[in-house]
């Protein structure tokens, strides 16, 4: 009855952290965006001419799905403990997924709004910073090493569980495989952001450096989380816990969001970016 | 350190390049052994063609201004200081401009110093 309790208690955390606490700190951060850096005052925030009006419309779209995705997980919830079916790992990580869809959609049009950006870029000057950037810069190589520590006690551990031979298709294989991938995507994604192309034409170079040490800390975060919560789900299921799964999940799901989007929002909070780069007569961008 | 440039000026974007880091050199603002952004890093932040930013990196390395070490990467040389002041293309145009007034004296015409120049030009890129 107790685990039953927790359950839904991290269920309905779940529900209420990625469907409705972030999305409205989101929607709050770009209504607030929208008020007091208009588009005629910042137009090269707004990279096409009635881009404020586009930013409104998507406002309500993300609102609508974000509701929907509360409504359903408030359904979804109601309906289990009407049933007595209690939720279980598939339906915990498949309303995770749902929920964390939203966030992708507004992730691929920040990515479009950046290229319209660029292509608007009518600036003719460019600026660069002549300072190399490094991984360590953003980063201690203590943390760098707990996350690799963490890493490997992971991998140690999935070996010892499956007696060091990981049958093809075998669920050892398969957390492996997806532990490493997503750590090489991690890769990908820092190489990109540090090295390759600047994805908003004016931003000043301290608030780009500023959101790639944002997103260097969250892939960190996240590997620890991923690592730890892999570690916790194989002595669960060791130890043949299985009511305790879902719940771990769950909390593993909300500790995502937090590190995830809770950081990149914390480091990118509005008070801390220079929106003068976006008014019509700014120069190109400086370095401070 | 910061270096803009200007896509829309005449002068190449490599001389801007060059011109701009030499500066940076000149006025203390880069020392020697410090490093530079890789030749990816600065095409990238400057919306620049690697092979442009490479190609002012090379005649940076051949002034001795920057120093490239394998896979660590580029830094600044420990002469760039000094080696920043030199302007091998004012140094060219002045030996070309001796050479040519020399030709001249002794009478020959403007198209034949062109074929000429471009004979020899021509022969030590074949030579290579």
């Amino acid at each position: 009855m107790t685990v039953t309790i927790i359950l839904y208690l991290a269920a309905i955390g779940q529900i209420i952290l990625l469907s409705y606490y972030y999305p409205e700190k989101i929607m709050r951060r770009v209504n607030q965006i929208l008020t007091n850096f208009p588009a005629i005052t910042h137009p090269k925030l707004y990279a096409v001419e009635n881009g404020d009006v586009l930013a409104k419309k998507g406002i309500v779209r993300f609102k609508l799905i974000t509701r929907f995705t509360l409504y359903l997980g408030l359904f979804l919830l109601s309906l289990s403990v009407i049933t007595n079916t209690p939720l279980n790992d598939a339906m915990v990580t498949l309303f995770a997924m749902v929920q964390f869809i939203p966030f992708m959609l507004m992730e691929i049009i920040e990515l479009k709004h950046y290229k319209l950006m660029r292509q608007n870029n009518e600036n003719h000057k460019r600026s660069a910073d002549l300072k190399r950037r490094q991984y360590f810069d953003y980063i201690s190589p203590l943390k760098f090493s707990l996350a690799a520590i963490m890493f490997a006690i992971y991998i140690a551990f999935n070996l010892y569980r499956n007696n060091f031979n990981l049958a093809w298709g075998s669920d050892g294989l398969i957390t492996l495989v997806t532990i490493i991938g997503v750590h090489i995507y991690f890769a990908i994604v820092v190489v990109w952001m540090m090295y390759g192309k600047k994805l908003d034409p004016h931003k000043e170079t301290k608030d780009r450096d500023r959101h790639i040490g944002g997103v260097v800390h969250t892939t960190f975060y996240v590997s620890i989380a991923m690592s730890t919560f892999l570690l916790i789900y194989g002595l669960l299921q060791h130890y043949q816990l299985d009511p305790w799964e879902p719940i771990a999940l769950s909390i593993y799901f909300q500790l995502c969001a937090y590190l995830g989007l809770g950081t990149i929002l914390k480091v990118n909070s509005i008070e801390k970016i220079n929106f003068e780069v976006y008014r019509d007569d700014a120069p190109a961008c400086k370095t401070s | 350190m910061e270096i803009v440039i200007d896509i829309d000026d005449e002068t190449p974007l490599f001389t801007q390049l060059i011109d701009q880091i030499k500066k940076t050199v000149q006025e203390g603002k880069l020392k020697a052994g410090d490093p530079l952004p890789s030749i990816r890093q600065l095409a990238n932040d400057l919306d620049l063609n690697n092979k442009t930013v490479a190609k002012a990196y090379r005649l940076l390395e051949r002034d001795e201004v920057i120093v490239t070490r394998g896979y660590r990467g580029t830094y600044i040389h420990k002469n760039a200081r000094s080696n920043s002041t030199k302007d091998l293309v004012a140094w060219v145009n002045k030996e070309l401009k001796k050479t040519i007034e020399k030709l001249k004296a002794s009478g020959v015409t403007d198209s034949e110093i062109r074929i000429a120049f471009a004979d020899v030009l021509n022969s030590g890129k074949t030579n290579k």
